[in-house]
């Protein structure tokens, strides 16, 4: 059995004083003044996609072990898009196979010290190279799969507003959220057309962050803590990039994870308002077509979402596990879920890969 | 961003030409071109190049940029359905006021980037109004 025994966050921010080992820190001596007894990792896993771009560095893995004192860990450092939900895979997977019987996972990500511009030359690295070369950037794939699904279901941009109106009511009861602060329909139809539909609203909230999980086998848990969630799985799937009402690899990733995700509270990786409509959908929770005009029916995204909580690229999974175990624990400080079980979805930017985690309260 | 030539000598073909995959054992098309079918897992795909023509079905107007591509903006990129019955994206080269959905294009050899430390210059295919007949 994968226990998650503790977990800490740093809130998504601008920090121009803090690197990204100082980042990684804060949220690791978070996890530590939880703890029973200080941490010892059989590997340190480390969630970064932008790491040699915004840092300036490679071997961030071993930097960051050893800043916190995990001198003689395994190191390793897993990336597969803005997702990290690889590298909560490779944790689960450690323990669950036997190799660890314990892993520090953080998620770690610097995207304030450079200009927006910058930012999105690197999230455009994650497309193919033509499009890379020709300027394209992923927020023009979102934009068409917005349009193509206004087209399918015959909705307008009214229907999207419903997304960041209500991650931003979340965001207002949760202290560790970005974004802080409500929005009306209004203010999302005014703000800034960054490429049409897609307006400033319909986007992540980028920033730095870091957060620590540590996760251990059945007989080392309580050593830790006696406050456990159990990582009961994790599943991943993979696909190709398409403009499309759904995406190959959410749907993929649905069919593994099996039973119906309704008994669960679930975190979807709502990069765009798009994108989180449709892994609503190819996840069967909501209707095809209607999903953001139900959203009152479901509990989803109680943190504010990449929306409004905050979106710090690879790190944002183990964010995601983060919040769910202090969820599950009932130690999260804004709107909790009453719900046993919860369900973690991580993707990229665009959906090309996908990641699920369950996690049921011990 | 910096132009390393061996990567864009690479992908002389995919710059300067619209090339699909297809499979020879069960013909599912592919764009870009794989050398192994997503569907069966055959290896035996062949190149196909397509002849430059298509349908606008949605685009979208970008004002927003990356750096380097200051002078694109606002860039217009578009899900274009090539006449071989392939829909893909691509930049779209026209005016804004002048673009709309069925608007039928063909494609052409655009300027995509100057690397500013050493005035390398990338060019690549982008849809254009087509001609009139």
């Amino acid at each position: 059995m994968v226990v998650i025994v503790g977990a800490s966050i740093v809130p998504i921010n601008r920090y121009y004083e803090s690197s990204a080992e100082d980042l990684a820190f804060e949220a690791y001596k978070g996890l530590t003044g939880e703890l029973k007894d200080r941490p010892k990792a059989d590997v340190v896993v480390i969630s970064s996609t932008y790491a040699e771009l915004s840092t300036n560095s490679v071997n961030l893995a071993n930097k960051i072990a050893s800043y916190l004192g995990h001198q003689g860990s395994a190191v390793m450092r897993v990336e597969a898009g803005e997702s990290g939900g690889p590298a909560v895979y490779t944790a689960f997977s450690l323990i669950k196979s036997g190799i660890a019987d314990s892993v520090l996972l953080i998620g770690v990500e610097k995207m304030a010290d450079q200009h927006g511009k910058t930012i999105q030359e690197y999230m455009a690295r994650g497309l193919n190279y033509k499009d890379y070369l020709a300027g394209v950037m992923p927020v023009h794939y979102a934009a068409l799969m917005m349009k193509k699904y206004i087209e399918v279901y015959r909705v307008d941009y009214d229907y999207f507003v419903n997304w960041p109106v209500k991650m931003h009511s979340y965001a207002v009861e949760n202290p560790m959220a970005m974004l802080k602060f409500k929005v009306t329909p209004q203010q999302v139809k005014d703000s800034l057309v960054i490429s049409e539909p897609i307006r400033l609203y319909d986007t992540g909230a980028r920033g730095d962050g870091a957060a620590v999980v540590l996760l251990t086998s059945e007989e080392v848990a309580r050593k830790y803590s006696d406050d456990l969630a159990k990582l009961q799985s994790v599943k991943g799937s993979s696909g190709d990039l398409e403009v499309s009402t759904s995406a190959m690899a959410v749907r993929d990733l649905a069919l593994k994870l099996g039973d119906s995700v309704r008994d669960y509270y679930v975190q979807v990786h709502d990069s765009y308002s798009v994108a989180a409509a449709i892994q609503l959908e190819d996840l069967g929770l909501l209707p095809r077509g209607r999903s953001l005009t139900e959203l009152d029916s479901v509990e989803v995204n109680f943190e504010g979402g990449l929306k409004a909580r905050g979106y710090p690229g690879g790190a944002t999974a183990v964010y995601q596990l983060a919040e769910i175990y202090l969820q599950l624990t009932q130690k999260f400080k804004g709107r909790t879920t009453s719900k046993e079980k919860a369900l973690m979805i991580s993707t990229d930017d665009l959906m090309t890969v996908a990641y699920g985690a369950k996690v049921i309260r011990e | 961003m910096k132009i390393f030539p061996p990567q864009i000598w690479r992908l002389k073909e995919e710059l300067y030409s619209i090339v699909f995959g297809k499979c020879e054992d069960c013909g599912e098309i592919m764009y870009p071109y794989r050398p192994v079918c997503r569907k069966c897992g055959s290896m035996r795909v062949t190149k196909v190049k397509s002849k430059g023509y298509g349908t606008l079905i949605r685009y979208t107007i970008s004002y927003q940029h990356r750096e380097g591509y200051e002078k694109l903006s606002p860039m217009i990129v578009g899900s274009v359905l090539l006449d071989e019955g392939i829909e893909i994206v691509a930049p779209i080269s026209a005016d804004p006021e002048e673009v709309r959905k069925g608007m039928r294009l063909q494609a052409a050899l655009r300027k995509y980037y100057v690397d500013s430390s050493n005035g390398l210059i990338v060019y690549g295919i982008k849809f254009r109004p087509a001609d009139q007949d």
